[in-house]
Order: C-alpha cells, then structure tokens, then sequence
C-alpha cells in the first residue's frame, strides 16, 4: 500500500504542476481554462522540436516561456477582456473554444502520433524503500512542484502584486480605487499562468512523453486538483494533485490483488472525477463565482414553428435525400442529422435550463450502449432497443444533472465533464462492457420490417435520421411554447425569482437534464444504429461533449435551427464534406471551429441562429395576435401573513430584530426604513428566501415559518424584486404566462406534443390594462424603456393572483406619472381584489399617499406603525431619515457652523457640465452642472434613489457619463477608476471596499501607503493589523478604507454613505476626519442619507431628488431651509 | 459511425498496429514513398489481357500511418508484370489513403466497388469496419489485412494472412517461456481489444502449464509508469509482454528496467525503430515476434522480393511492404487457380484455397480458420528475433513454428 502510494507521487506531482497555472489564471481573472493543457502542449512541442533542430537548451527553453506568456497575455487581451461583461459561462467556452483551436493546431501541425524525445531531466533509479523504485525525473518533478508550490505561496502572500490579484478576485472595484488596474492584474497572471503551462508541460513530457491529445487533456486531472484547492489554495492543489495520483496508484495495486484484474478495468480514470464530483457536491459552491456584472445568458427562440415555411422544407429535403444524391451527401447528412439530435439536447438542458453541461456525448453514448448491448446480447428488436436505451438513459441523465442541485455555472460545468469521463472510463471504453475483442456486432438495422442498412441504403437511413431529427426538433421547439418550456427558461434566468413564482427549481433542473437524456440518446442510438460494429469510444469521448458545445454555441444554442446549424459545420457533415476537398482534414476543420466559436462569442453571443430573417424576409414575420380577454375582476381570496417576533441574523450582523408585522387582506401595509434598515431582508424571511433565526411567519395563522419558498408562492405568497428578475429572453406575455400558468407536473409531458395556447388570466389581464401595456406585451423587457420594465416586473407578480403580495421597492426609477399609476393599482389590489399588500419602498411621498398603515425599520427593528399622518409626524421616523438630533456629541471639532465658506483653491479642481449618467437606458442623473474645490467639502443629499451615488461613480470614473462632460484640473477626462485613482481622486464606495480576505496590514500595503501615516489617522487600528479586514467591525472597516484613501494623499475625496449601518458616534469620527482632510486642501464630496450630521462638516450641500439639483447652497443656508430638505425626503409631491 | 475522430490515438487501431509491425523493422520514413509510384504499369512489358485491379487501403497520416503499403503492392504487381501478368492481363495497383478518417475510410470501399478490384490488399485501418460491409456486399476479398478490427476477425470477406495480435500474443508469452521465465505477467494499453493478449497469450502458456501471473493495463499516455511496473511484477514476475504504444513502451522498459534488470521482456509495439533508439543499450535482449522472412532465414525468398521491388524503384523493404507485397501475391496465386480474373472468382476461391506458397511465409490454408479460437485468422505461424547490443534483430531457434503448440511450421 505505502509503496504503491509512493510510486503514485510522480503522477501527482505532473497533475499538480499542470493544476498550479490554471489556479494562477483563476484567481487573477476569474476563468476558469481548459485550453491550459493545449497551451503547456504547443509550447512543449516547440521547445523539443527547436532543441531537435540544434537549438541549446537554455535557449530553447526561454524562447517556449515567452511563448506561452504571449499566448496568455494574447488570449486575455484579444479574448477575455472584450468577454468581461459577458457571463462567466460565455469565457469558459471562449476556452473549449481555444482548446479546439489549439487541439486542431497541434493535431494539423504536429500529427497525433507520439514523438520519442532527449529528456531534460535525468532518469537514474533512486530507491527510495525497499522495493520501491523510481527515476530520478520523479524526483526532482516532485521537488520542482513543492518548490513552486512554495514561491507561489509566498509571492501571492507577501508581494504587492500577490495582494493585488487577491484583491482583484474580491472587488475589482475596491482595487481600482488604489489605483491598481485590474485589467494589468489579470494580464499579468494571464501571461504568468501560460508561462507556467509551458514549463510544465516541458518538464511533463520527461514522464509521459510528447504527444499532442495527451497533453492537452492533462487539464482534466489538472482542474480535478485545482478544484480540491478551492481554485484559490496552491498548498491544497498541490495536496490535490498528489491525492489524485496516489489513488491511481492504489487502483492499480487493488487491480494486482483481484482475480480478475478486468473488474477494476477504468477504475483508475474514474477515481479522480468521482473525486470532483464530490468535492463540488460536499461544498456546495466552493468554487467562488465571480459575477462582476448582471449575467445575461444567451437569447432563446420563440419555438415558434411556421408550418408554411417548415413544411415544404422538410418535404424537399426528405425527396432530396430518398431520390438518392451521392453517397458523400448522404453519409453527411446522417452525420448532419444525428449530431443535430445531440445538439438538440443542449438546447433543452443548456439552451432553455441554462445548465451548462458537457456530457452530451456520454449520454448519447450510454444510448447507444444500452441500444447496441441488447442486440447484440439478446437479440432484442431494434425497435424495442431503441426505446428501452431511451429510457434507461434517463436515469443517467438524473444523475447527471444531481450535482445541478448544488452546483451551478462553472462548477456545474466540471461536475459533469467528471461524470462524462466516469460513464467513458467504466462503460464506453471498457471492454468488459462493450463485448471484449469481438466489439458490439449488431448486424444490419432492420425497422419495422424494412431494411434500414446505412451501407445497402444510405438513402433510406439518411431519410429516418433526418426525420428523427425533425420529430425531435418539433418536440423541442414544442417545448419551448409551453408551460414546462416557460418554467424552464424562468429558471434558467433566475432561480429566485422562478421560486417567487412557484416554480419547482429542483424539478425542472431534473426534468431538464432528465429530457436532454432521453434526446440524446436518441442521437446516439442513431449513431450505434449506423454501422453493424459500434464503437463506443473514441465515438463518445469527453472532446466529442467538448465539440458539442462548440456547435451549440455556434448555431445558437437557445434556437432549434441552430442545432441543425451548428451540426452541419462538424468534421464529416455538410459543410466540409460540401466544400470537397478545402476541408478534408478533420484537425482543420476543429482548428476553424474552435477559432469561429471565440468570434461568434465576441461577435454574435446569441449565435448564427440569432440572425433575425424575419427582418430580411419581411412575409415569415407574424404576430402573436391572441387578444385580450375581457376584463372581468379576478377573485382573489385575501389571506392574512404575519411575522412573529421575527430574527434574522447574517454571521454576527442582526438584519431584523424581533420585528412582528402583519399583512392583511383588503389593505395595503407600507413599509419604509434607511438604507440597510432590513426591509429586503423581512421580505426574504416571509417569502423563504432567508431562514429566520427565531420567531414565526403565519399565513392564515398556520405556521409557515419551515415551508420553502416555492412552497409559499403556491399557497399564495408573491413578492417583487428590488432588481426586477424579469425573465429578460421571454417576451412580456410569456413573462406574464410563466407567472399565470398552472404548476401541474403533467405539463412536463403534454407540453412535448400538444404544448397548446396558454391566455392570459384575469389578474394579468386587468394589470395590463390598467398599466398600458397591451402594447409592450410581444416584446423582450430587454428593449422596453427602464420604467416600463419596472412595470412589468409588479405585473408579474400581480399575475400570479397571489393572495398576499409583498413589493420590493417597486417605484424605484418610475417618473411621477408611473409612480402616480402604481400607487392606483396597489391600492385597486388591496380594496377592490382583497389582496393583502405589503409594499416597501423608498420613495415616502408614495408609501405615505398609497398605505393604510405604514411601519418603519430602523436597524432591523421596529420603530413605529401607524396611519400614514402619525409616520410623517413621528419624531423617530424623522431622525431615522435626516440623522440623530440627540444622543450626538455637539460641537463637535471641525464643525462648519457658521463659518464663510469659499473656494480655497484658484480654480475648480473638479467640473462637471450637463453630466447625464445612470446605467444602461435609465439616466439616474440628468443635467448635473457641478464645481468642486480644493479644501472644501460638498455635502450631496438627497433620498434613496434620488441619484447620489451615481453622481459619485461618475465623478469618480467608474460610470461613463451618458451626456456631458467632466473635467479635472481644467482638462477633460474620461479616464477609468484606476487612471484617476492614481492622479489623486480617493473613492470610498458605498459598499464596503475593505479586501475581506486579507489582513488589515496588507489592506494597507496594497495600496502602497506609509502604515505609519494611515494609523497616524485612525490609532485604533493598530492592535487589528494582523487580523483579516473581514472579520473587524463594520466601523473599523469603513475606517480602514479611509486611513487608506487619505494616507494615498488625494486632491479628492468622494465619500459615499459613510453611515450606512454604523454607530452615530462613529460617523461623527469618520466625518471629522474628512473635514480634517478639506482643512488641509483636500477637495471632498460626501454623499448622505443623514442629512443632519453631514450639514455640521459641510461647506456647501446640493440636494438631489429622481436625479435633479432641487436644492443648492451653502451649509448654513440650507441648514436654515431645513424644511426644504425635508420635503425632498418626506412629504408628497403634490405637496 | 461516420465521422473521424480526435481521439483516434487511442483507439482500437493502435492495438492493431501494435502487432502490425512484427519484426519491429516498421520504417517510418514517410518520405520514402518516392514518385515512382506510377511507375508499376508503365514500365512493363505491354500486357494485352483484362487488367487485374487490385487497391490497397492505407493510412496515409495519424498515429498508424502506414504510407509504404502501397510501394511492396507496387513491387509484387511490376514483378508479376514483369513475368507475364495475371492470366495474361497486368496488375494495376490503385491506392486509396484512408487518411485515418472513417468517411474517407468507407469512400476508399465504394471507390473499390466503383473501379471494379479483384480484392483489396494489405489494409491497416483505424476504421476497417467502415469498409468492410460495403466490400462483402460486392463481394470483393479483403487479402493480406492486419487483423485488428471486429470486422477482420469475423467477416466472411476478410482473408489475413497472418495472425496478428491473436498469433503475436501466443508467441510473445511462448518465447518468454523458451527464455527461461517462469512468471510471465502483461502490461497492455487499456483498451478494449487488447484485453486479447491476455487470452491468446494464455493459450499458450497452458503448454508449460502456466498462467499470467499479472495482466497490467495501462492508460494510453500515463503519466508515470512507476506504479504500472510494481504491479507487473508484483509476486516474483521474470518475464513481461509488453504490448503498448511506443511512446508508452519506452517509459514502461525504461522504468522495468531500472526496478529490476534481470527481467525477461517481450514486446510488440508501434514505432518500434524509434523505441528501440530511444531505449539505447537498454533494448538489449529485447523479444519479439515476426511474421515473415528476413535475409537470415530465407535468402532465396528475400532475394526475390527484394529484386521485384528494385525493380519498381524502392530501396527500402521494411515495415508493411513485406506483408501487402506477399498479399498480391496471394491473389495473383489465387486467380492464376480460378477460372477468371474477377472479385466474384477470387470470392468463390479463396476459401477453398490451399497451400498458397509465395516465399516469404509459411504455405497458407484458407481453409483452415479458427486460429486461437478467432474465425479468420488462418496462420498461427511465427519467428522469434532478440535485439543485440548494437539494436539489430537477430534470429532466433529453427525458422517458423506454430505460436500455439510450438510445432514447426
């Protein structure tokens, strides 16, 4: 056993080598590369290749390194940074891609047949036990990995450049404020990473030899050890990789101890994946995802089928193929169609679940497996074969689709490439279980009596694969029109807001996965059924899973002609075997295609399928011309939720303190509270989204308190979402449907053949009335303006008929006549339909005009409830919002009370003119003209929502401005974060920009100030030096941000909700602090909720309301027209 | 399955190239397919008969290219031509490169059918199963094919004319035993075919009443063979079959080697002029199997081959050139005995026909198959060579003897 351990341990350290630079790029850009193997292999190759030629070692060597370097600055730089706002799955496939291209370079170049090359590294034996011997190159592999292990260690711990990747993989925009690019960052571990897969794969090839497929696919084991270290720990990938090879090992010596060594057969292969797959699944989401924008998956078609168009098609193509064209076209088309199946069942589980997976093969193949066994063991029917192989890959699929519950995106991705390799290593490439030497004979296909024999008839198996392919299709795009298909889609755009709605998330994963299976497998079976000898591997390899993606991608894999698409472009279908002889060599056609699917990425996310013919042909476009039902009032019985006492406690922060509550039916409850006060918090907790830490939710006074969230939407409990969750690839009316349809399971199978024409309901139809939305209803939120998406979003949960309904800041961004139009509607909800209504929102003025009742949080707890006349008169609401009028230290040093203010500096050092910004379509400032001094400080209030931070963000870089222009120093600038950052503008965004998972001390090395200086500011942060910012306190965090911004000397300073969740007392010592800073010629603007305290530093204040200046002047001035400020806050417009 | 495939390495073929080579002598220079490729026809006597079709399948690229198959065609059809033809007509040779893709693999079938071939020779083929039921339905033969594939073990169409895998296995194991082992364990490539060796090696180790001590498979590619040594010679194994890819079989002996320098080893592998370089004065004592004569042991046959395919142009007569030259052969033999010239006489012949003698093999029977157990192999006659110190093979015990019973051939 020790022994077999110890021999296991050169494996572990090639896979650990091979494991270490893809952590590398990980953590410095977030991406996950399998093209990483393929990039240790070109660079391996030309390093041997040039020292055959003559070339002294040395020589050779570097010149591989700075090869493997360009190659990963180029692919960051070419690839990955025009991705970066695109999903994260969307830059993993930009690297199946890359590997494609590089696999097809290598194999077009070098050939796939293994070279025999002078090794670098001695090979003498050692005996290290007794009976144990290894070479020398194991050795010294083992020592080149702990050695690396420890640099790395060391330079990602201690070096700045180390701290900064850290911090980069935790906020890109935290870092950016210390004047540290993250694009040079990623750059940087991008070209070190490859480096490193060079000189890996270098010392590598001393084991294993120089092989193009083999060290490409060294990345398999290599993100097996990458995953056992988190993607983040070089200690744990080294441990990881060693685990992995000495488990081999193990495998092997089991194998010497069983009579039959054949029982065993794969094992070795398939213990590593195992291991992956129960890493990912015992850690939930290990693997930290980084979503640095809002994810967009790709667009899926309408599955709308034009039988007009579609019919005549598929009948010319059916005569075409049965007259019997050349053999070539037929074999091509088989090929077409069969993959096109297989494509197919990505656009169900990764196309409409969003599930990316790279199994299709292996399932495909399990089809074809199960199909070809009976046959040939039992003489089975291959009709019946067929179905039964279908069926039975199901349960497959199931299995594959398990670590979906736990895992998503990248992770999910992994698991099943893991799953994929053990179906490959212990059914399809085991000759136990494919019938030995022999293979699986099955003979010529008989169907129904007929002879189906690919080589007696191509044309008539060309003619059932094609046909197959069209029943599928029409079954897939069936799918897509129906319930089952919406309930898929909503879950593949958001997992919460498709459980708000009811939506059974576990089941549709299963379900999708579950279908997918059964589709692919017919894919399969028609592959098995081609030949008389099947072949299961390399027919149904991991790459062929691999390739899939790429055609999918290509074609677009949310469009069923996409499939067909991007099946023709494979080696061996249509389009290579249409272009003769141009694309003869498979490894040619693999070099364009992984090439092609990075620009289709790029260029055409959506794929080739997404190219809208409709615009050119103008007689395919149709309307969906169902019409609205006549508006008769929906019944809804009211029902009664309660909180009891609620808790909710996130680590040691308490987001809701004890709060009780009830909503009832026929009434609308407000509730409104500070920022960070835990509105959204208490939603989550009635709706299930949070598990309380005490007390009870009651629906009807039954204990609801354990349900799960979809459990509570079916019973009635709907919500809204502070940031939409609309369903963004669905048209308005199927966002409305998803919420209207029935949840009933036998949909799931109905919906395949008969998915019929869902309407409409009651409530969706009297809110879309009542929003003038009947114009909107046929196209994508994605190309409404920002109010009308808002709109959408409360129809949505409006639809679903819900008994109780709970709105998370619906107004947000709505202009004065939306808003007017919600608070109708809300209160037609509660009056008129008899729905309990609980709205939260920012926006006072509406919550006060709308609510029967209105509550108010105030750090997560209950400070008063009452009618909305005693809420506006209530003197702790009004603190709440404009800041502590007692229990502050008055007189407080550095107060500008009563002093002249005026510019200090000659010219603005800041200038804003006209400024537009805000994101995407919504400007959330409009017109801004704005001059900031040197030694002054702006106060910017104004409510939530009113535009401050944005005003912030754009002064600071972080947002383009939409109009306008700004200048610094007098000169015009559009410069990013980190530029600014480092020409002496401090941000301190409003979330906190502490890097949690590094020490306080190295917070400050990071941003490369004197330590001294910075404790100097805040001396109570001395004793923390050693602690990680995470786990310091909420104040001693944000004081951490600023030792760090002032101790960075900067001409300004922009401070952004300093308060938000801290102690008074600490606000006042932060506040003084930038007061202290402007004394000393520092420009800075504040921006506050608290309008109070912030008055007391100020020397001039604008006063922001839905994105305009509404109050503009100095301290004392605006301090004397406090009720002006307080109108901004409070009262109603109309006042 | 129509499509070609990355993965193609790893796939059955390497198995069968991995007894293709026999002696070992495989030649991998590529280039020395020289142009006079043409020259088979053109340079003979006129011949006035039918012409004779004959079309060799070949990979002309990928992990078992096998581009000189076609030029010991080409040497057996300017001989016979030379001589007089075929039933007076000339030989004419049509290639047709496999390219290592299964659609060019099932073109090359239906090109056959098209041209009208008396019978494909000499095919090495990833994808044999692509072709071979398109050729049965024609009825054209498949002579002189390596046998790797399904469709090569049980087709009626298939007529290899020696054993392959199914004979090299037995030998490999039974030469050990001459040698003095007394635990014979395997180290295979882990693919499904090759779980055979054990079976046909173990056939043949029933004669001194052994069995495998351990069958060792190996990942293609593994990374270190360390493990995959000790396990071979867990429980005192002093002989090894070593049937794995070359790049494989190179890190296996180097490793087996360094663990324990007494132990015997037998090997078939591809590439095996680039092993036996790579390995250096490790190769020493090496055993292998081989299927045809060499200088040494027939100079008579040799001399003839080797004049014909002077005669056609090629210097170089190693490698696959000796076994699809003897298969024109055979056919040539064959029809000579058949009433015309044609697929379907040769289809009706070939079973029947015995005693086929072209010189570089024992007389073949294709009346008598089942060879180990497997339907079409119908030679289980072999050589044993060793390699020397200097990395030349050289001959061992008295010529051919059956590989299962140890008779002479």
């Amino acid at each position: 056993m020790i022994r077999f351990a110890l021999l296991g341990i050169g494996a572990g350290a090639v896979y650990a080598l091979a494991a270490q630079g893809m952590v590398l790029v990980y953590r410095g850009s977030g991406v996950l590369n399998f093209a990483h193997g393929a990039i240790g292999m070109v660079g391996a190759f030309c390093f041997y290749l040039w020292r055959a030629d003559g070339m002294s070692t040395p020589v050779a060597f570097v010149l591989a390194l700075l090869l493997g370097a360009a190659i990963g600055a180029a692919t960051h730089l070419l690839v990955m940074r025009p991705l970066r706002r695109a999903p994260a799955l969307s830059r993993l496939i930009a690297t199946l891609g890359l590997l494609t291209f590089l696999l097809g370079l290598g194999l077009e170049r070098w050939g796939d047949r293994p070279r025999i090359v002078a090794k670098v590294l001695p090979t003498t034996p050692v005996e290290v036990l007794p009976d144990a011997i290894v070479g020398k190159d194991r050795l010294l592999l083992f020592g080149i990995a702990v050695c690396l292990t420890v640099v790395l260690f060391a330079v990602y711990r201690w070096t700045r450049f180390g701290l900064a990747t850290t911090a980069v993989a935790e906020s890109r925009r935290a870092t950016a404020t210390l004047g540290i690019s993250p694009d040079v960052i990623a750059t940087v571990n991008w070209a070190v990473g490859t480096t490193l897969a060079v000189a890996a794969a270098i010392l590598i090839v001393n084991v294993t030899g120089l092989q193009v497929q083999n060290l490409t696919l060294l990345v398999v084991p290599g993100v097996a050890a990458a995953l056992v270290g988190g993607f983040r720990s070089f200690g744990l990938t080294l441990a990881g990789g060693l685990a992995i090879g000495i488990l081999e090992s193990e495998v092997a010596f089991l194998q010497t101890k069983v009579s039959d060594p054949t029982a065993l057969a794969g094992w070795g292969r398939a213990v590593p994946f195992l291991v992956i797959i129960l890493v990912l699944v015992v850690r939930g989401r290990a693997l930290p995802l980084r979503s640095e924008t809002i994810e967009r998956p790709p667009a899926v078609g309408d599955g709308r089928v034009r039988p007009a168009v579609v019919g005549p098609l598929v009948a010319a193509a059916i005569v075409f193929l049965a007259v019997g064209p050349p053999t070539n076209i037929l074999e091509a088309s088989i090929t077409t169609a069969s993959i096109g199946i297989i494509v197919l069942s990505l656009t169900v589980v990764t196309g409409y679940a969003g599930q990316l997976s790279l199994a299709q093969f292996a399932l495909a193949g399990t089809g074809a497996w199960i199909a070809t066994r009976l046959i040939a063991n039992y003489d089975m029917p291959f009709e019946l074969a067929a179905v039964v192989a279908i069926l039975g890959t199901i349960p497959v699929g199931v299995a594959v689709g398990l670590p979906a519950l736990r895992t998503r995106g990248v992770n999910l991705a992994v698991a099943t490439l893991g799953l994929s390799l053990v179906v490959e290593s212990l059914v399809l490439n085991n000759s136990k279980r494919t019938g030995g030497i022999t293979g699986t004979q099955i003979g010529s296909v008989r169907l129904f009596g007929a002879d189906f024999d690919a080589t007696r008839h191509p044309e008539r198996y060309a003619v059932l694969t094609f046909a197959c392919f069209v029943v599928v299709a029409l079954v897939v795009a069936n799918l897509r029109r129906g319930r089952a298909g919406r309930r898929l889609v909503a879950v593949r755009t958001n997992e919460r807001a498709a459980a708000a709605l009811g939506i059974d998330v576990i089941g549709v994963k299963l379900y999708a996965f579950a279908l997918s299976a059964a589709i692919a497998a017919v894919g399969g079976v028609l592959i098995g059924y081609h030949r008389p000898s099947v072949v299961f591997y390399p027919t149904f390899s991991v790459f062929e899973s691999i390739l899939v993606i790429v055609y999918g991608v290509i074609g677009g894999v949310g469009f069923v002609v996409g499939a067909l698409l991007g099946a023709a472009l494979a080696p061996g279908a249509l389009v290579a075997t249409l272009s003769g002889s141009l694309l003869d060599s498979a490894s040619l056609v693999q070099l364009l295609l992984g090439a092609l699917v990075v620009v289709i990425l790029m260029r055409l996310p959506n794929g080739l399928a997404s190219l809208d013919v409709a615009r050119v042909v103008p007689w395919l476009r149709r309307r969906d011309e169902e019409a609205l039902a006549d508006d008769d009032a929906p019944h809804v019985a009211g029902r009664t939720l309660e909180a009891r006492d609620v808790s909710v406690h996130f680590g040691v922060v308490t987001a809701v303190d004890g709060v009780s509550l009830s909503a009832r039916p026929g009434e609308v409850l407000g509730l409104i509270g500070p920022n960070g006060a835990g509105k959204t918090t208490f939603i989550d907790a009635l709706t299930g989204f949070v598990r309380p830490a005490s007390g009870t939710v009651l629906l009807d006074g039954e204990p609801i308190t354990r349900w799960s969230a979809r459990r509570r939407a079916v019973h009635g409990v709907g919500r809204s979402f502070q940031s939409l969750e609309l369903f963004e690839s669905m048209t308005v009316r199927e966002n409305l449907r998803t919420a209207c349809d029935r949840r009933d399971p036998l949909a799931y199978l109905t919906d395949l053949v008969r998915p019929g024409r869902a309407r409409l309901g009651a409530a969706a139809t009297a809110v879309v009335r009542e929003f003038g939305l009947e114009d909107d209803l046929d196209r994508r939120p994605e190309d409404l303006p920002y109010g009308r998406r808002r709109l959408v979003a409360i129809a949505r949960a409006v639809a679903a008929e819900p008994a109780v309904l709970l709105l998370d800041e619906p107004a947000a961004g709505l202009g004065e006549s939306d808003s007017a139009e919600l608070g109708r509607l809300v209160r037609r909800l509660a009056h008129e339909w008899g729905i309990a209504v609980l709205l939260v929102e920012h926006d006072v003025s509406l919550v006060l005009a709308t609510c029967d009742r209105v509550a108010v949080l105030d750090f997560g707890r209950l400070i008063a409830e009452g009618s909305p006349d005693e809420i506006r008169a209530d003197a702790a609401v009004i603190a709440a919002y404009l800041g502590e009028e007692d229990g502050r230290p008055t007189g407080a040093t550095g107060s500008t009370r009563g002093r002249s203010p005026g510019p200090v500096t000659a010219g603005p050092l800041v200038e804003a003119r006209g400024v537009s910004a805000g994101y995407g379509d919504l400007a959330a400032v409009r017109d801004l003209d704005l001059d900031i001094h040197g030694g002054e400080v702006l106060a910017v209030l104004g409510a939530n929502g009113a535009g401050k931070s944005t005003t912030l963000l754009t002064l600071a870089g972080e947002l383009a401005p939409l109009h306008g222009e700004l200048r610094w120093r007098g000169t015009r600038t559009n410069h990013p974060l980190h530029r600014r950052a480092r020409a002496g503008t401090a941000l301190v965004p409003e979330e906190r920009s502490v890097i949690r998972s590094l020490s306080v001390g190295d917070n400050l090395r990071l941003a490369g100030v004197d330590v001294a200086d910075a404790l100097a500011l805040f001396p109570e942060l001395e004793p923390l030096l050693g602690r990680p910012a995470g786990l310091v306190s909420g104040g001693e965090q944000q004081m951490l941000t600023l030792a760090r911004a002032l101790a960075r000397r900067p001409s300004l300073i922009l401070a952004d909700e300093l308060s938000l969740g801290l102690a008074p007392l600490i606000v006042q010592r932060l506040l003084v602090v930038l007061r202290q800073a402007a004394d000393d010629g520092v420009a800075v603007v504040v921006v506050e909720q608290h309008a109070r305290q912030v008055l007391d530093i100020a020397d001039r204040v604008i006063v922001l309301r839905r994105g305009e200046v509404v109050v503009t002047g100095t301290a004392d001035e605006v301090r004397a027209g406090f009720e002006d400020v307080r109108r901004a806050y409070l009262t109603a417009a109309a006042d | 399955m129509t499509r070609r495939f990355l993965l193609r390495t790893t796939a059955l073929v390497l198995v069968g190239a991995l007894f293709a080579a026999g002696c070992g002598d495989d030649d991998d220079t590529a280039s020395s397919t020289d142009t006079t490729a043409k020259s088979s026809t053109e340079t003979t006597v006129k011949l006035t008969g039918t012409p004779v079709k004959i079309m060799v399948i070949y990979e002309g690229t990928g992990a078992v290219a096998t581009p000189e198959v076609p030029e010991g065609a080409k040497g057996a059809a300017a001989g016979l031509n030379a001589r007089g033809g075929v039933k007076g007509g000339p030989v004419e040779i049509l290639e047709c490169d496999a390219g290592n893709d299964a659609n060019k693999a099932a073109e090359c079938g239906r090109k056959a059918v098209s041209e009208g071939v008396v019978a494909v020779v000499g095919p090495v083929s990833a994808n044999a199963g692509q072709y071979f039921p398109i050729l049965e339905q024609a009825k054209i033969p498949v002579v002189g094919n390596v046998p790797a594939s399904a469709a090569d073990f049980t087709s009626a169409d298939s007529f290899p004319i020696y054993g392959g895998i199914v004979t090299a296995s037995a030998g490999l194991a039974d030469v050990l035993v001459k040698q003095g082992a007394k635990k014979i364990s395997i180290a295979r490539i882990d693919l499904a075919a090759a779980s055979a060796i054990g079976v046909f090696a173990g056939a043949s180790l029933k004669r001194s009443n052994q069995t495998i001590n351990k069958d060792v498979s190996i990942p293609v590619g593994a990374p270190d063979m360390a493990t995959y040594v000790a396990s071979a010679l867990e429980g005192g194994t002093d002989g090894v079959l070593v049937g794995l890819s070359g790049q494989d079989a190179t890190n296996f002996i180097i490793q087996l080697r360094q663990t324990n320098p007494n132990v015997k080893i037998s090997a078939t592998t591809t590439e095996f002029d680039a092993v036996v370089k790579a390995l250096g004065d490790q190769a020493e004592g090496i055993l292998v199997t081989a299927f045809f004569h060499n200088e040494q042991s027939s100079p008579t046959a040799w001399k003839a081959y080797t004049k014909d395919m002077e005669a056609a142009g090629f210097k170089t007569f190693s490698g696959f050139r000796t076994n699809s030259y003897a298969a024109v052969m055979v056919v040539a033999k064959v029809l000579e005995g058949a009433p015309e010239a044609t697929a379907a006489a040769l289809y009706d012949a070939l079973p029947k026909a015995q005693n086929i003698d072209v010189g570089l093999l024992p007389p073949l029977q294709f009346t008598k198959g089942g060879v180990g157990g497997v339907p079409r192999v119908f030679n289980s006659c072999g050589r044993y060579e060793q390699l020397d110190a200097k990395g030349n093979f050289k001959n061992l015990g008295d010529g051919f003897i059956d590989m299962f019973t140890g008779a002479p051939c």
